[in-house]
Formats: C-alpha cells, structure tokens, sequence
C-alpha cells in the first residue's frame, strides 16, 4: 500500500516537503548554537501539519536522509531501509557529520512516519535503536526533542499492548533526565510512566511515583494538564474528591484551548463530571451543551443523581456501561449510588420540615421503615442533611435552615477567592519571559528581524505543541 | 528432595487445622523455594510447562500461608503473603483462563474483606480498580468477590439491615474463613451506627436503642451501658431514666454564629500586605 502511495506522489509535493524539512534543519541549528530551546518549540509548531503530509510521502523523507547523512554513518542503513529505500552507492561526495539535533529529529520524523503508516512492528523494533541513540547524547538543546521521542516510543508500545516492557527503559530515561535537570523530559516521562500505570489500573504503583518524584515545575502546560489530569484520577479512585476536584479543574485550565487538544478536554470533563458529582454537587447544564454527543451518557447520569431516581440511575448504569468502561470510568461511575439516595433524601428534606419516616420508605422505594432510619441517620451523619429523628414517634424533622450571613461561610468564601486572585497574579507575574541583558540592547536597536523572530517563537510558544494530545 | 516433604507436610497440617503449626513449617519452606528460584515468577522460570507446575505448587504454598496466617489471627503476615501471591496472580502463564470461585479469587475478597475491617476504604477501591478492569475476573458471577463488595456499598448506603442479615447468618457465608472477620465488622458496624445515631437524635429510649444497634433486649442497661462507653468508645452519651441524651457537637455549629475577629484581621492584614507588594 504505501508503494502504491509513493508512486501516486506529485513530484512538486515531495520538493517541497524536502525543502520545508531542511528548512527546520536550519532552526535546530540556530537553537543548538544559542541554546534556546524556544526554536525548538517551534520547529514543533510545524511538525502537525508536517506529519499529516509525511504520512503519505516516506519517499521524501528517504531523501532527506540518504542527503544529509554519511556513508559512513551508522545510522544511515537502517534509517533508509526502514523508509523504504535502499541504499545506491552515489558518487563519493563528503559529507559532516550530522549534528546530534538535527540526527533525533530526523529520528522522531521516522517514528511519526512509521506510526501513521500504522507499521507497528518495525516501528518498535526501530524504537530499540533510538532508546540506544539517546543513551549516546547528552546536551540540554535535545531536551525537548528527546520528550517527544520518549512520547512516540510509549505510545508505540500502547498501541502493540505491551505496556510492561517498557516500564524499566522509561524509569531510567527519568532519572537520567532528572540528574542533568532536563525538566522537559522529566515531565514527559513522569506523564507517560502514570499513564502506563494507569493503563494497566495499577494505581498503588502510580501513587508511589507521584510521591516519589517531583514534578517539574516549568515543564511545558500541555504536561503539567495532562500530569494533573492523572492526579486528579488517582486522587478520585481513592476517594479523596476534593483534591481530585482541584486537580481536574488546573487540568482543563492548563489544557491548550484548541482544536487540537479536544479528545483531552473531553476526557477531562468527564472525569470532573464523576467528581462533582461524587462530592455531591450537580454540574451546570452549560458544560454539557457545549459538547452534547459524546457526553450523552454523563448528562443522563446527572439527569439521575439529580432527581435521585435510583430507578434512573440503574436503567442508566446499565444502557451506557460500555460507554463508561470505554472511559474507564465504571467503577467510579457505580459509586454514584448512594449519592442518588442521598439527593433523593436531601429534596425530601428541603421539602418537607416534618414527615413520618413510612412516607420516606415510599417516596425512596425502601423496604422497611427500619432501613429508612439508618439510611436517614447516615445522610445526617454525612452532612447532606440537618435534621434530626425522633424516635418514638416515627418522623424526621429537619432543622430550621440558618442565616447564611450570619455566620463565618461568606467570610471564608471570600478568602478562599481573594487567594486565588492574588496568587494568580503572582503565578503570572513569576511566568513572565524578560529578555536578557544583553538581548535588550539588540531590540532597543530596532533590530527589526530579531523582533519578528522573537515574535515567531512566542506564538509558537502559546500555541504549544498540541499534536500529540489524546483522549 | 526436602521441598517436597516438608510441601507434604505443610498439606497434611493444614488438613488437620493445625494453623499455628503451619506458620513454622513455612519459613523453611519459603528458603527452599527461593533456593530453587520458585519464590517469583519470571520469564526465566516460567518458559516450559514442567516449571510452570512448579509454580503453581509454589503459589498453593503461599495460599496456604495466607489462609493460615489469617486463621492465627496473624495479619500482617497475611498481607505479606498477598503481596507475594500478587506476581503469581497477574503472570498470564500460570492463569490462562479466567478465574471464578477459586481460591484466588476467595483470597482477594479475603482480604478486601481485612482492608474493609481495618477501615482502609480507600485501598480497597485501589484492589476494586484493579478487579473490575481485569480480565481475569468477574465480579457479578463471582460469589466470592461479590461478597466484599456489596457488603462495602450497603455500608456506605447505610443499608445496615442487609448487613446485619448477612452476618448474622453463618450459612451465607460463602466459606469459612470469612467468618473470621464476623466479630470486628460486627464491631465496625455498631460503631458506625452509633456515630449515625448521635448526630440523630437528641434522645433516645435505651430499649429502642439497642434494637437499633443489635444488642439483644434481654441485655441489662448496666452492660449496655459499659459497651457503649468502653468498647465503641462513644463519649457524651448520658444515660437517664431509661433514656440516653447525646451531647451533641452543636457548639462548633454555634461558634460559627459568631465571626471570629482575630481571624479576620489577620486575613485581611495579610491581604493589606499582598496588595502593597503589588503596588
């Protein structure tokens, strides 16, 4: 099949995308010689709408590196061969030697090629020998390239389902890249171990990791949203809601706001979807319009624990059970049961200020007054409720709702959001990028190319590098 | 040749109930099978069906020692031997089919049951996880599994009626050696209701009171009394005129009433300080 796509190849086509290939060639090298990783950012930038062409053009890549690289290269053979062309002796010309950045990205192009091609199995036999290539390096302008290598290398062994083989490669990936403070790559490979972990449902391991290491703090957004995505999980399956709360709302804010990183939104939402309403909050109708399709089932479920319809909520359990296990998220979605009671309790209350606990067994469908008393004293208990039983007489009877104002809540509430005005902008003023001493007198020069290349690099910067996101 | 006398030695104690006897023998047991590489499976030791067989001896030894170790009341070595069964349970070559009623699923409901005893919930959804998603298991036809974990959502759901049923009856048991567990959940469930029933009432008859926490009639209120106040460590419940008053924890609500002013100042010199760092 891709002979046949090779051969359907306009010839202008595969120019250009040489060309645009040998372009960024120029870009790695300006960021190795300055060692400003932001060039690297933005050879990223173009790397989506790179792929999309490469997929169906390898020919163009055998190309660029039957040109760029020596005879005498190690590398050359089985980079051409896995490309799909062999190797003709040409003249001898002299070639250097490839430099280090240019050499991993010219990797990475290959990795990209392959999985697109959906060619699984050479791709990880190829991966074996960029693991190797990697052990070679060591400088800090690889960093952000070698994080996406370790991504594509992962995600290769997802997709052959093998996710066990490659746990001890990446551990030490990760601490190799801890010593020399490669914080992208550090970030990169503590997103990828949890998500392998997780994968395989293997939370204890994944929560010993978390405590173990410590997250970088200026790592790329794109991997902070998706470490905090993975906490936010490991937190909800240990029944530690409210830190789980936090964690998924920092991980949709965090998220790129693009087309790009959709199918990670969406998990994101689900998943703070579940939270809420775990902790017993009901989520707004707006979140749900903005996406209807795909949150079909959770908007059901909500629709459920909202009435606390227990009937609902097991017709709704049992027609989406594939849709939620698909999302991994059926065990965390059959712990909603008792919330559904609990609302249903909690309406009755609000509604009623004195009702005899029979009437509780009919509206909840109980079987026994008995059972109404414990599963009302356990409502109580909880929280969800402020009301009190008496006994003898057989009824519940809910306490006056105090004033709001009259007590320390709104004071709190304010402080809890002063807090976060005041540290959002101390968080802002801390990511600020101030230019270099040096760098300020070149601007101040009007040094016109300078400025639009600095402008260049900050909007790849926000537009990040969202190829790779996934649900 | 010793690993296989003293394996059919450990068999025939464990016949006989000789629990605490067990345990001994296991030690020298355990040093063989490292000894012969059987104490973990790896790739090395699982490639051909004869060290396949082997293992799996290996893995019923360690059942053993798990089961023999929870009826001597010895719990930490019964997690010890769940931690060491883990590897044999998730290798793919020693449980090719899916595993229903056997003994590995009676040992992990085990000791889902022993973490929902010791009111670890949060590890035991960490064990759910794992269960629910693997292939291996299935909750819904597994009377084993599916014991834990209904037993944990009428817990949370305060169903204690169906509980109590439960236990109560021995014959609903699905095996023995959960009835090991049927004094401290018992425990665990009457101190759960009476943390409900404080919050509950103001007052409550002693009679009305003990049917509720399933302490017979007959029982005298004296006793009754002691229970309450030194095995479920309950404080605050006063006993009067055939009656008990809870003291309840109303004055924290109370206090709230009224702001507390130091707090305040100090939030808002903190938000004087913040503001003049940023002017």
């Amino acid at each position: 099949m891709v002979e046949v796509e090779m051969n359907g190849t306009t010839p202008s086509v595969r120019d250009e995308l040489i060309t645009e290939i040998e372009l960024s060639f120029g870009l790695l090298h300006k960021a190795a010689a300055n060692f400003d990783n932001r060039y690297i950012s933005r050879v990223f930038r173009d790397l989506g709408p790179l792929r999309r062409k490469l997929a169906k053009n390898g020919d163009a890549l055998a190309t660029v590196i039957d040109r760029l690289y020596p005879h005498n290269s190690a590398s050359r053979a089985y980079l051409l061969e896995v490309t799909g062309k062999t190797d003709e002796s040409m003249d001898e010309e002299t070639k250097s030697a490839v430099k280090p950045e240019v050499d991993l990205y010219i990797h990475l192009l290959v990795q990209v090629y392959l999985l697109d091609n959906n060619r699984l199995e050479e791709l990880n036999k190829f991966n074996d020998k960029v693991i190797y290539l990697l052990g070679s390096y060591n400088r800090r302008s690889l960093d952000f390239i070698q994080a996406k290598i370790w991504f594509y290398i992962s995600r290769t062994k997802e997709l052959i389902d093998d996710l066990h083989s490659i746990r001890p490669a990446l551990l030490s990936a990760l601490r190799s890249a801890t010593l020399r403070h490669d914080t992208e790559t550090a970030a990169s490979t503590i997103t990828l171990l949890l998500r392998n972990y997780l994968l395989c449902h293997e939370v204890n391991q994944a929560m010993n990791l978390v405590e173990k290491t410590e997250f970088p703090e200026n790592a790329g957004s794109s991997l902070v949203a998706r470490y905090y995505y993975y906490l936010a999980r490991i937190n909800a399956i240990q029944l530690d809601y409210s830190s789980a709360n936090e964690y998924v709302i920092a991980a949709t804010r965090k998220a790129p706001q693009t087309q790009l990183a959709v199918g990670f939104l969406q998990a994101a939402t689900k998943l703070s979807i579940i939270i809420e309403l775990l902790m017993g909050d009901i989520p707004e109708l707006q979140l749900f319009r903005k996406q209807s399709d795909s949150l079909e089932p959770y908007f059901m479920l909500t629709k459920a624990v909202r009435l606390g319809d227990l009937k609902l909520f097991e017709e709704v359990l049992k027609k989406y059970e594939q849709a939620f296990k698909k999302d991994d998220n059926f065990t965390l979605v059959s712990r909603l049961r008792q919330n559904v009671i609990k609302t249903g309790i909690r309406i009755i209350s609000l509604s009623y200020s004195k009702i005899s606990l029979k009437d509780i067994c009919i509206k909840l469908l109980l079987d026994s007054e008995e059972l109404a008393e414990y599963i009302v004293a356990k409502a109580i208990r909880d929280g969800v409720i402020e009301a009190s039983i008496n006994h003898e007489h057989g009824y519940m009877k809910s306490k006056e709702l105090l004033d709001v104002y009259s007590t320390k809540l709104p004071q709190d509430d304010f402080d809890q959001r002063i807090k976060f005005c005041l540290s959002l902008h101390n968080d802002s003023v801390k990511s600020m990028r101030y230019p270099s001493a040096d760098n300020r007198s070149d601007i101040n020069k009007h040094n016109l190319a300078a400025k639009e290349d600095e402008m260049d690099l900050l909007k790849a910067i926000e537009e990040g590098d969202l190829d790779d996101f996934m649900d | 040749m010793s690993l296989q006398k003293l394996t059919a030695e450990l068999y025939q104690l464990y016949d006989q109930e000789e629990y605490e006897k067990c345990q001994k023998i296991l030690t020298p047991i355990k040093l063989e099978l490292i000894k012969h590489n059987l104490l973990l499976p790896t790739v090395a030791n699982s490639d051909s069906k004869d060290k396949i067989n082997d293992l799996k001896i290996a893995e019923r030894i360690l059942e053993i020692g798990a089961l023999s170790s929870l009826l001597s009341n010895n719990y930490r070595g019964f997690e010890n031997y769940v931690a060491q069964l883990r590897p044999f349970y998730s290798n793919k070559q020693i449980h090719a089919k899916p595993e229903k009623n056997t003994d590995q699923t009676k040992i992990i409901s085990l000791y889902l049951l022993y973490l929902l005893s010791q009111g670890l919930v949060s590890k035991f959804h960490v064990e759910l996880e794992l269960i629910y998603n693997s292939k291996q298991y299935n909750v819904e036809q597994d009377q084993y599994l599916l014991f834990p974990v209904n037993l944990e959502k009428h817990l949370m759901e305060g169903n204690y009626i169906k509980i109590w049923k439960v236990l109560k009856n021995d014959t609903n048991l699905p095996c023995k050696e959960y009835g090991h567990f049927l004094d401290t959940l018992v425990n665990a469930l009457r101190f759960e209701i009476a943390k409900s029933l404080e919050q509950t009432y103001e007052t409550i008859p002693i009679s009305n009171c003990k049917g509720l926490l399933y302490f017979p009639q007959e029982q005298s209120d004296a006793t009754f009394e002691s229970i309450i106040k030194d095995d479920l460590k309950m404080t605050g419940w006063t006993f009067k005129d055939g009656s008990i008053t809870f003291k309840n924890d109303d004055d924290s609500h109370k206090g709230n009433v009224n702001p507390n002013s130091i707090n305040l100042i100090s939030n808002v010199l903190s938000y004087a300080e913040r503001i003049e760092s940023i002017v």
